[in-house]
């Protein structure tokens, strides 16, 4: 790794320490053996004469491996509590955000989902598997999961931390360089977890409120659009079903989607942070999936496939299904061209993909694989 | 010499003669503990070999980026078989069947205190195993090494693969705390007249500890696992968060009793050596009080250390900073054992035969493995290097270390004794150096994908263009070439029992009681209970057998001179 964080950097030098005293240790302990082996061979009639031990001699050896596990635990603690101080905002960095100036770290709540890590910016932005970041700015992740637990990890810039369900933990670093880091999962969550990772852009203070206004803008335009979707259908069903219901009020899905989560307990566990947007969007996404399956019937349904969409797959597949993160193109699928193919592919999983049989319904399954065939592949 | 000979008295049998080979039902309801401790020991051998199989079917998916070769949950069932194979139904029965068998007889003991209660161990260790492979009839667990929740929790796994792995496993480490209690009952009432702990062998002391030590941490996890069972089953919530459980308790529990087993094996394998090269360079062990000081040491800060595993879990920091101290206290204690052992060879006259050989190999893997394990006990380096191939390499380097090659070594030396018959010296060495071979060429790689690139653990596949492509290549062909050694020991153990070089009771002129019953010993063991005078008994007997023999014959040398 090549560290890019002063606490990384702390680690650096911890490892080499430990690097060479495991040298020494290795280096004692084998040519003590070999050399003890080739001058006391067997053979040519040599007797065995034991030399006494004398305890004094054990009380010295113990003595000098107390002395060199004591220096270690000094260093030890010396470089851990370096790499896990707060290093702070330098001049160079982020010192006001939308107009106040900021005090104390930037906070971005981070959440690990199977399989995608999730970002909320102050304010209201999020973005999913790209972390970006002002470069000289003291950041703290709030660290948490909605479903098992997993380990950030971005080796040059933070140490490993667990995000575990139920718990916050906390890692603070300050980025010393603009550029693209890579990160990976480190604990295993499941049948995606291999390709789990991280990217983060460190880019500069003024590129960075640029980035969060532009996301804020593409979300509310997604917002916008997802609720005149949600008020035509809420029409058509109240001309053709009549007495359905309009539960899409305040439903706000956002086309930069939600990612997905197994069992019950995402809608719950992530409702801790203040950030009004984002709990009013996971009740939202609670009440749009309820009433989309109230709605969609027999047949295929490829608007409702489309909210699927958005919901499950933009994450790997981007919102346009042309490919972004992690996930392919999906007018260069050959399964997508068709909708058993697709359908078999979304319940199934395989290449990469994990399988959906389990975490959508089947009428889910057919109306999203209906809107891939349709409106995504469809005459492209 | 006399002349004449006694007639022997016949004795009438009644009844048909039994026959000289083992049905089934004999073996099952034998409460001996040389069988049971022989049922073990085979069944290792054949797990040993499917833990092989499984490690390069999962490299054969990482030889290659981003490979096809597997799909994602098939790797994680061949992990989770691999995880729970290697240490429930190789490591642990091969330390404990060695354990079983050798130390009532090193004792000099006619017999286990409490032998059914080994019977049982060995019978629900073996149902265990039964219960681990029959996952063809349901799916295989896919909850990885240590299934932590809330994966493993029904949410997430709704199929019954965890709870086939806790049942399998549960059974097996139920079967080693019985087995235990019997083992740690008999070495502390039945050894033979006037051994005391200073007087009996280091192997036995060690025995005792690992006994004492698997009673401890055995409970820990079957707590654990039932605790699973439950929150999967019956509606719990220990390791459900949101309803009052916790999911790190779990880590917590799984983690003191992994950490103990790792002491185990690492107290197994130091005895292991400590007799092998007192009794093959000619010395006594250099100063065996600090080596059995050193043993007791091993396993209570060992266990105590157990935090050093979770680093990156939300323990404070003061928790943290505990498990590296007891980890990085290990070094005294570790480095006496080493230092003794290196030191016994001193002034001897060793002779280089394979157990030697076996042992030395596995004073290297071991010296390589807990010195990468010291870096890592470092919280800050652990940091970066926890989860990573590195920390794979350590702990494998220190496992394969005492549980491959200190069991060999064990194997190799005490084979004669169990079946009478030698093993192949020429195939013995082979396979040794194959062995070494693929070990370090499989492990030393990884280590350095870990170390530069932070190349994780448990993942299905790596990327391309994340610089680890050599390493993992090169990890491949070794564990292919571990496996071919392997196969060789296991060759020259199931071959040697029909084809093997005949062995006396004492082929290798060693110090101890075992070497004084026949090869391999009757049910009852000794026909005579032994005094024992010194750390040393057999070669008291010896020079007294040598004395008395002596003296008989210059008595007759004397009475048969003709009277002048």
């Amino acid at each position: 790794m090549t560290p890019h964080s002063p606490g990384t950097g702390q680690i650096n030098t911890l490892i080499w320490i430990g690097f060479f005293a495991a040298l020494i240790v290795v280096l004692a302990i084998n040519l003590g053996l070999f050399g003890a082996i080739r001058r006391n061979r067997g053979g040519r009639g040599r007797v065995a004469v034991q030399p006494r031990g004398a305890v004094g001699l054990q009380w010295r050896v113990a003595g000098a491996l107390s002395g060199f596990a004591v220096v270690l635990f000094v260093l030890g603690i010396i470089f851990t509590s370096n790499a896990t101080s707060e290093p702070k905002t330098t001049s160079a960095g982020l010192t006001s955000y939308h107009g106040e100036p900021l005090e104390g770290p930037l906070v971005i709540k981070t959440t690990g989902q199977q399989w995608i890590w999730r970002y909320n910016y102050p304010n209201g932005a999020f973005s999913y598997y790209k972390l970006v970041i002002p470069v000289h700015t003291e950041i703290k992740l709030k660290l948490t999961s909605t479903d098992v637990i997993h380990t950030w990890n971005v080796p040059d810039l933070t140490p490993k931390v667990e995000a575990v369900p139920g718990k916050e933990t906390a890692v603070y670093f300050r980025a010393d360089a603009e550029g693209e880091f890579w990160g990976q999962s480190s604990t295993l969550s499941g049948q995606a977890y291999a390709p789990m990772r991280i990217a983060v852009e460190v880019v500069s203070p003024e590129r960075f409120e640029e980035f969060i206004t532009e996301q804020q803008k593409e979300i509310r335009e997604g917002d916008e659009g997802a609720e005149k979707i949600a008020s035509e259908k809420a029409k058509e069903a109240e001309q053709f079903e009549g007495g359905e219901s309009g539960e899409e009020g305040p439903a706000e899905e956002s086309e930069e989607s939600v990612g997905e989560g197994e069992g019950a307990e995402d809608s719950e566990a992530t409702e801790e942070s203040g950030e009004g947007e984002e709990s009013a969007e996971e009740s939202g996404e609670s009440e749009a999936e309820g009433g989309e399956s109230a709605e969609s019937g027999g047949a295929l349904n490829a608007e409702a496939g489309g909210e699927v969409f958005a919901e499950n797959c933009s994450v790997c597949h981007g919102a346009d299904g042309l490919g972004g993160n992690g996930g392919p193109d999906l007018t260069t699928m050959p399964k997508a061209k068709e909708q058993a193919g697709a359908e078999e592919q979304v319940t199934n999983g395989g290449g990469g993909m994990p399988p959906f049989g389990g975490i959508l319904s089947e009428e889910e399954i057919k109306n999203v694989a209906a809107y891939v065939v349709e409106d995504i592949v469809g005459g492209k | 010499m006399s002349t004449t000979q006694q007639p022997r008295p016949e004795i009438a049998v009644d009844g048909f003669p039994r026959s000289s080979r083992w049905g089934w039902m004999d073996i099952v309801s034998s409460a001996d503990h040389k069988t049971i401790a022989k049922v073990l020991m085979v069944g290792s051998g054949g797990f040993l070999f499917l833990a092989a199989l499984e490690l390069f079917l999962m490299r054969l998916q990482l030889a290659i980026p981003e490979n096809t070769f597997m799909e994602p949950y098939t790797f994680n069932r061949v992990l989770s078989l691999f995880g729970a194979t290697s240490i429930f139904f190789f490591v642990l029965p091969l330390i404990m069947g060695i354990f079983l068998y050798i130390a009532p007889l090193q004792v000099g003991a006619r017999g286990t205190a409490l032998p059914r209660l080994s019977q049982i161990g060995g019978l629900l260790w073996a149902a265990g195993a039964v219960v681990l492979y029959s996952g063809f009839l349901w799916t295989p667990s896919e909850a990885g090494v240590n299934p932590l929740p809330p994966l493993s929790e029904l949410a997430f796994l709704s199929n019954n693969g965890v709870d086939a792995w806790l049942t399998a496993c549960g059974f097996a480490t139920l079967g080693f705390v019985l087995i235990s209690v019997d083992l740690a009952t008999t070495l502390q009432v039945d050894r033979a007249p006037g051994m005391a702990w200073r007087r009996a062998p280091i192997f036995a002391w060690a025995a005792n500890v690992g006994s004492w030590l698997m009673l401890f941490i055995g409970p820990v996890l079957l707590a654990a696992f039932t605790m699973l069972m439950i929150d999967r089953n019956y509606d719990g919530t220990f390791f459900a968060d949101g309803s009052g459980g916790a999911p790190l308790l779990w880590q917590h529990l799984t983690w003191i009793f992994y950490s103990g087993a790792y002491m185990l094996v690492l107290i197994f394998a130091f005895a292991a050596i400590a007799e092998i090269f007192s009794v093959f360079s000619g010395n006594a062990l250099f100063n065996r009080n600090a080596v059995m000081a050193s043993i007791v040491a091993i396993a209570v800060i060992g266990t105590l250390a157990y935090m050093q595993n979770m680093y990156t879990a939300p323990i404070g920091i003061g928790w943290k900073y505990f498990g590296m101290l007891m980890s990085l206290a290990l070094i005294v204690p570790v480095g006496l054992v080493f230092f003794n052992l290196i030191a016994t060879l001193g002034g001897g006259a060793l002779r280089m035969r394979a157990p030697v050989l076996w042992a030395i190999g596995a004073l290297v893997m071991l010296s390589l493995g807990l010195a990468a394990e010291m870096q890592q006990s470092l919280v800050g380096a652990a940091f970066y290097l926890k989860n990573t191939t590195a920390s794979t390499a350590a702990t494998s380097f220190a496992l394969i270390g005492g549980g491959v090659f200190g069991g060999f070594a064990a194997l190799h030396y005490w084979y004669p004794k169990i079946t009478g018959r030698a093993m192949g010296e020429q195939l013995g060495r082979l396979s040794f150096f194959v062995t070494a071979a693929g070990t370090l060429l499989t492990f030393v790689p990884l280590a350095l994908a870990g170390w530069e690139q932070d190349q994780v653990v448990d993942a299905y596949k790596f990327f391309n263009h994340t610089g680890v492509n050599f390493y993992n290549l090169l990890s491949s062909i070794g564990v292919l070439i571990l496996l071919v050694g392997i196969i060789l020991i296991l060759i020259n153990a199931v071959a040697s029992v029909k084809g093997g070089a005949r062995a006396g009771h004492d082929p290798w002129g060693g110090d101890t009681l075992e070497w004084f019953t026949l090869s391999p010993p009757p049910v009852h063991n000794f026909d005579v209970q032994p005094d024992v005078r010194s750390a040393r008994p057999l070669r008291d007997i010896r020079a007294a057998i040598a004395t008395r023999t002596r003296e008989a014959e210059e008595r007759a040398a004397r009475e048969a001179q003709p009277v002048a």
